[in-house]
């Protein structure tokens, strides 16, 4: 007992160090877990205030381009007014007034207090909470296209997981020809994204649109991501090489959309009842 | 030493306020991003204890983990660059040992030395930090190159913040 004491005592400054590392690894790596992503991150009261403040002083270096881009989206409403978004649940049917089939989507505005582009696993702050109706894997796009996916919430402020994370993927759609693959971000450049599991067979071209699809049960379809800006054939696998121009500015995202899905919950219950029988 | 305690504190807490207010918003050119935080623990006094060396790494790397949702990573690559810190200084004393009274600045030991000392916190610092955020060396060059960039900026800045305070 005694030599063990002496061993913890001559080390002391190495096993300290051991153990705060595995503390920090454990956190690094379990930061996963929902409970614990509440309490420490961005979303949290006092970081949340402070990056309001910090929010406040910035927004104004780059309003000449917000205001553009609302501009653009207006501009883009009006044309396609009165169906922003398609509706696929929309049956045409006499002397029927069904408002929950009518609408599946509700939007929510929400500011930008914090953001960043320059880490490998990107997030940003919004300043609506739970108190808004803010939960958890609701969709976040911006004026021009898909901004990212709610990952936490406290009553007043949303971390969202940008598509600029590592972690991210959302399934995606070549608006021209409708074929479908996955959209991740490896790291490198925060204007271009990758585009995988596009087969040979399928005729891209460049300036392809990429949308979102209705398969992910976040996004309604249809949503802009980006435009297709190079392409090459793999040399290792059969699906192409497609570098995505995303046509979201991470670098100035001020005003976005958090995008309810009313239906949600009906399609998950479904589809857990097929993965169940199965 | 009451001075030099209070003095500490203070740089701690706006250290922390100038990295999570200012610092984490410059994101220059998607690239870089300035990590000065780390020059509370290069400045630290030489008779500083090991144990509390670290436990202010930690507290330090945490409170800016907070800020950036990167928990745990900010306070790994703190701790580690804590861990190295006695050694460094071991390895670069100079012959008969540091002073009682000097500290850890140009104004004591020259460019040279402090830049030396320094850069190898700093290396240690940003290279930990920067595959611990990716954990894995998938896109080993892509990171070298990040953390490269910002070991630059990060060191010109810990510099200029010495010839700031150069007078006091």
């Amino acid at each position: 007992m005694r030599a063990l004491f002496e061993f913890i005592v001559k080390f002391h400054f190495f096993i300290l160090f051991l153990l705060f590392e595995v503390v920090c690894f454990t956190l690094a790596i379990n930061n996963n877990e929902p409970h614990q992503k509440k309490f420490i991150s961005s979303a949290n009261y006092v970081s949340g205030v402070l990056n309001e403040g910090v929010d406040a002083v910035t927004r104004y270096f780059n309003l000449a381009e917000v205001n553009n881009e609302l501009a653009e989206e207006n501009t883009a409403l009006r044309n396609n007014a009165p169906g922003f978004i398609e509706n696929p649940h929309v049956v045409i049917r006499d002397s029927v007034n069904d408002t929950v089939t009518r609408q599946q989507y509700t939007f929510i505005a929400a500011q930008v207090v914090s953001n960043s582009v320059v880490n490998q696993k990107n997030f940003l702050t919004l300043n609506k909470g739970t108190n808004e109706g803010i939960q958890q894997d609701m969709a976040v796009i911006g004026p021009r296209g898909i901004v990212g996916i709610v990952y936490a919430v406290t009553d007043h402020y949303a971390t969202v997981m940008s598509v600029l994370n590592i972690d991210y993927k959302v399934s995606a759609n070549i608006r021209r020809t409708n074929d479908f693959g996955s959209l991740i971000w490896e790291g490198d450049d925060y204007k271009h994204a990758r585009l995988l599991e596009i087969p040979y067979h399928v005729n891209l071209r460049k300036g392809d649109t990429i949308v979102t699809n209705g398969f992910s049960n976040v996004y309604p379809a249809g949503i802009p991501i980006g435009v297709i800006s190079k392409f090459s054939k793999s040399t290792e696998e059969n699906f192409y090489d497609i570098d995505v121009e995303l046509s979201t500015n991470f670098k100035n995202v001020e005003h976005v959309y958090i995008i309810q899905n009313i239906l949600k919950q009906e399609r998950d219950s479904l589809e857990s009842t097929n993965h169940a029988q199965k | 030493m009451i001075e030099l305690i209070q003095r500490h504190t203070i740089s701690f807490f706006v250290l922390v306020l100038l990295q999570v207010l200012v610092l984490n918003n410059i994101q220059l050119s998607g690239y870089i991003n300035p990590y000065l935080y780390v020059m509370f623990i290069i400045l630290l006094p030489f008779e500083t204890r090991g144990w509390f060396l670290l436990v202010t790494a930690l507290v330090l790397g945490f409170c800016i983990d907070v800020f950036s949702n990167t928990i745990g990573i900010h306070s790994a690559a703190t701790v580690a660059m804590a861990f190295v810190r006695p050694a460094v200084l071991n390895v670069m004393a100079p012959r008969d040992g540091y002073d009682k009274n000097t500290q850890p600045h140009i104004k004591f030991y020259g460019f040279t030395w402090f830049l030396k000392y320094a850069l190898v916190l700093v290396i240690v610092h940003h290279l930990f930090l920067f595959y611990m955020e990716v954990f894995s060396f998938k896109y080993f060059f892509t990171t070298f190159f990040r953390a490269l960039s910002n070991i630059c900026v990060t060191m010109t800045l810990v510099v200029v913040c010495q010839y700031i305070t150069y007078k006091r």
